[in-house]
């Protein structure tokens, strides 16, 4: 029966040559280079969970915009539906104030939309006020 | 290291001035002892010499949480220690959907490591040391490697004389159980 005795005790394991003395200089060389990063700042500690804290404010605040502009187009249908007899010439018009150049094609070759509605123009002076208007504040558009 | 070298690099450390120079003295003093306990636990030299880095360069952004009560030797230990078993974690964590054992894989690349020179008997003495569980490992090491007190690897290990004692009993029960099998 063996026991620890029987083994001798030795150090089995080797270096490279020359391992400590370049280690050593390696390490210190690091440290006089001041390569190796000082204690960090109360706000280097803090700066992921800043960030965290941003992003999350952010997507918040978006989730927010969203909920209120998808509400927002809610309340339009619902306005448009349970007023739809009272939208008139005007209100179409009215409406055209809130669209630049290209929103405004968008708008008026839209089918679905609930504001757009040609069938509104019922005479010659309306359609007149329309181009004028349309001349006048959106200068690339022509009426169709 | 005496108590009068100890207390000049403390002096030295402690001063923002002449830390650099303390911190070259430490180097140049405990780098030996420090690999060759890294190196124990972690077998493969590139492994130990990147353990043995990390660990320095750890020490000196961490200088300022030395508490002057305990000796600088084992405070770099522990130091050491907590990288050894958390870069074995890492490697463990690698295979642990599989059923590859990291220490039996340490066992065999020893056999043909060109770093290590040691007879039949002394490779059975490595291999049996990486049957044992780490912690016990690192008690076994310290204790009948590096010979020291169970009262400093108490402190390193923050675990209690009398459980360290039963732990390396245990150990040399097991280890001369497995050089005995065939």
């Amino acid at each position: 029966m063996k026991t620890l005795n029987d083994i001798e005790k030795k150090n089995n394991f080797k270096v490279p040559e020359d391992y400590f003395d370049n280690v050593e200089k390696e390490i210190i060389d690091k440290i006089n280079s001041d390569q190796v990063p000082k204690k960090p700042t109360p706000y280097q500690i803090l700066k992921p969970y800043l960030y965290m804290a941003a992003a999350v404010l952010i997507l918040a605040i978006g989730f927010k915009g969203m909920i209120k502009i998808s509400a927002n187009k809610q309340d339009k249908k619902i306005i448009t539906e349970t007023n739809e007899a009272n939208y008139t010439f005007d209100d179409m018009i009215s409406e055209l104030s809130y669209y630049d150049d290209m929103g405004l094609y968008e708008y008026i070759n839209d089918e679905n939309d609930d504001y757009w509605n040609s069938e509104l123009i019922t005479n010659d002076e309306d359609l007149a006020y329309l181009e004028d208007y349309l001349t006048q504040n959106y200068l690339e558009y022509e009426l169709e | 290291m005496t108590k009068t070298k100890e207390e000049d690099i403390i002096n030295l450390i402690s001063n923002p001035e002449t830390v650099k120079q303390g911190f070259e003295i430490l180097v140049k003093t405990y780098s030996k002892q420090l690999y060759f306990h890294i190196r124990r636990m972690l077998i493969v030299h590139q492994d130990a010499d990147d353990v043995l880095q990390e660990t320095w360069l750890k020490a000196y952004t961490q200088i300022d949480k030395f508490r002057f009560e305990s000796s600088i030797y084992t405070w770099l230990y522990r130091i050491a220690t907590n990288n050894c078993l958390n870069f074995l974690d890492k490697k463990k964590r690698q295979f642990v959907f599989s059923s590859y054992n990291y220490e039996d894989g340490l066992a065999e690349k020893l056999e043909s490591d060109k770093y290590f020179d040691g007879d039949a008997l002394q490779l059975k003495l490595k291999k049996a040391v990486l049957k044992l569980p780490e912690k016990q490992r690192l008690v076994f090491n310290m204790k009948y490697y590096d010979e020291m007190k169970y009262e400093e690897i108490s402190e390193i290990l923050r675990t209690s004389v009398g459980a360290l004692k039963a732990s390396y009993h245990h150990a040399t029960t097991k280890i001369e159980k497995y050089i005995n099998e065939d």
